[in-house]
């Protein structure tokens, strides 16, 4: 719960300062990429603190590495 | 430029000597070295090839707007996975060393942060605060060498080539990939209208200072701890120093590395995260890069929570860098070096036939 804590305040700061201004400013093209990431990248963090995914994602990509390069 | 060069390659310093195992190869940045210094004068002759663009304009040239930003799209992927891999190490040093009981995110966040506004501040500020960090760097390195000189065993150099030639070439290789060769990164954040020579001097210059330090660095580990105990600790470094003190005065300078470190660290994540954000907005067509800082380190965070469960997990994966770093470093580069030789000498004869036709013209 703390780590989510920390997380929404994160989220909150980068918001304020990084969105807002943009918002404020109608630089409107590039805020459906910014939207996007913010969602997601929350979405999935808050997923992996509360365990629903794992944190060891990366080591599909060691198995991947594993299998191109044909380490054993 | 040398100042960001050199400080982007410190970065990953916090890691040094964690991958000497068993054999004595202490000397292996001079021998990374011999295999960085052709990839340097490659990636230094791309730059010169086509002057006055930096890595992604040089692309786009190359191969077209499709081929162009899809090699574009993957150095800011590869931007995007070094900025993880540097978050997730910085934060597993904070909290191993120092606050074992807080959550990573926590420092994650906090180093987020630092990313994100360096990032933002420009490339000139980036510039500016690597050419006043980097001689404190220096200057604390050669201290903390003075320092573990008090706890120096010299047989712990020896023996020194026992090693086989495949883990001598295997550790090279882990050095020029980590850290040498991802200076790939800063060829996108710079160009060069200097002739070639001029611009490998630049990267000659910054690999003989880190070659230099990394070497230093590697013998102290080595003299201080032995070359079995290295590869017992993450940080060896920062073992290092730790147990070495001078008198009853200077104890505790160990602190004095990880604030090296993290200054070092901070500056390689904002870069990681500038060039990103480079990336992003010349894959977009949006020339306002800074509105791409804090997605591009967002997602770093998250890659850096899902790298792994743990440290011993983190560090192991790790060791799969080289492989990913293969396309990217050497590869990629060498691709476009020869498209980039292609188009000059095609370009030659198109360029002096019209001053051909001119001066026909102008005789007659």
């Amino acid at each position: 719960m703390q780590e989510f804590a920390v997380c929404i305040v994160l989220y909150a700061i980068l918001f304020t300062f990084d969105v807002v201004p943009q918002i404020k400013s109608q630089k409107w093209k590039p805020l459906w990429f910014v939207f996007l990431v913010y969602i997601s990248t929350f979405v999935l963090i808050a997923l992996i603190i509360f365990d629903i995914i794992p944190r060891h994602l990366n080591m599909y990509l060691v198995e991947a590495i594993k299998f191109i390069f044909r380490i054993k | 430029m040398i100042s960001i060069l050199v400080i982007f390659m410190f970065g990953s310093l916090v890691l040094a000597g964690s991958f000497e195992s068993d054999p004595n190869i202490w000397y292996s940045p001079l021998t990374a070295a011999v295999i960085a210094l052709p990839l340097f004068l490659c990636y230094a002759r791309i730059l010169s090839l086509v002057p006055g663009s930096n890595l992604f304009d040089i692309a786009v040239t190359l191969f077209g707007k499709f081929f162009g930003k899809a090699v574009v799209l993957l150095y800011t992927l590869y931007a995007i996975f070094l900025g993880g891999v540097v978050i997730r190490t910085f934060s597993e040093f904070i909290r191993i060393v120092a606050i074992p009981e807080t959550p990573q995110i926590v420092i994650q966040s906090f180093l987020i942060l630092l990313s994100v506004y360096l990032a933002k501040s420009g490339v000139e500020n980036i510039g500016r605060i690597s050419r006043f960090v980097l001689p404190i760097i220096l200057a604390i390195t050669i201290f903390s060498v003075i320092i573990a000189s008090t706890s120096v065993n010299f047989e712990n150099l020896l023996p020194a080539f026992n090693a086989d030639l495949s883990t001598i070439f295997k550790v090279s290789v882990f050095k020029t990939t980590f850290p040498l060769g991802e200076i790939i990164l800063i060829a996108s954040m710079f160009s060069s209208t200097e002739p070639w020579k001029k611009t490998s001097k630049i990267f000659i210059i910054a690999l003989l200072i880190e070659v230099a330090t990394l070497l230093t660095v590697s013998m102290r580990n080595s003299l201080v701890l032995g070359s079995p105990s290295i590869s017992m600790y993450y940080f060896p470094s920062y073992e290092a120093v730790s147990i070495s003190a001078l008198g009853e005065i200077f104890t505790r300078t160990e602190l004095l590395v990880g604030i090296n470190y993290t200054l070092a660290g901070t500056i390689k994540m904002g870069i990681c995260v500038y060039i990103a954000s480079m990336g992003i907005s010349k894959i977009s067509n949006y020339e306002d890069m800074r509105a791409f800082v804090a997605p591009s380190a967002l997602i770093m965070l998250f890659l850096a929570v899902v790298a792994a469960e743990n440290a011993a997990e983190f560090f192991n994966l790790t060791n799969y860098y080289p492989y990913i770093a293969l396309l990217f470093q050497l590869i990629l580069p060498l691709i476009m070096l020869i498209a980039a030789e292609i188009k000059v000498r095609l370009n030659k004869p198109a360029e002096a036939a019209p001053q051909g036709t001119n001066n026909q013209g102008t005789g007659s």
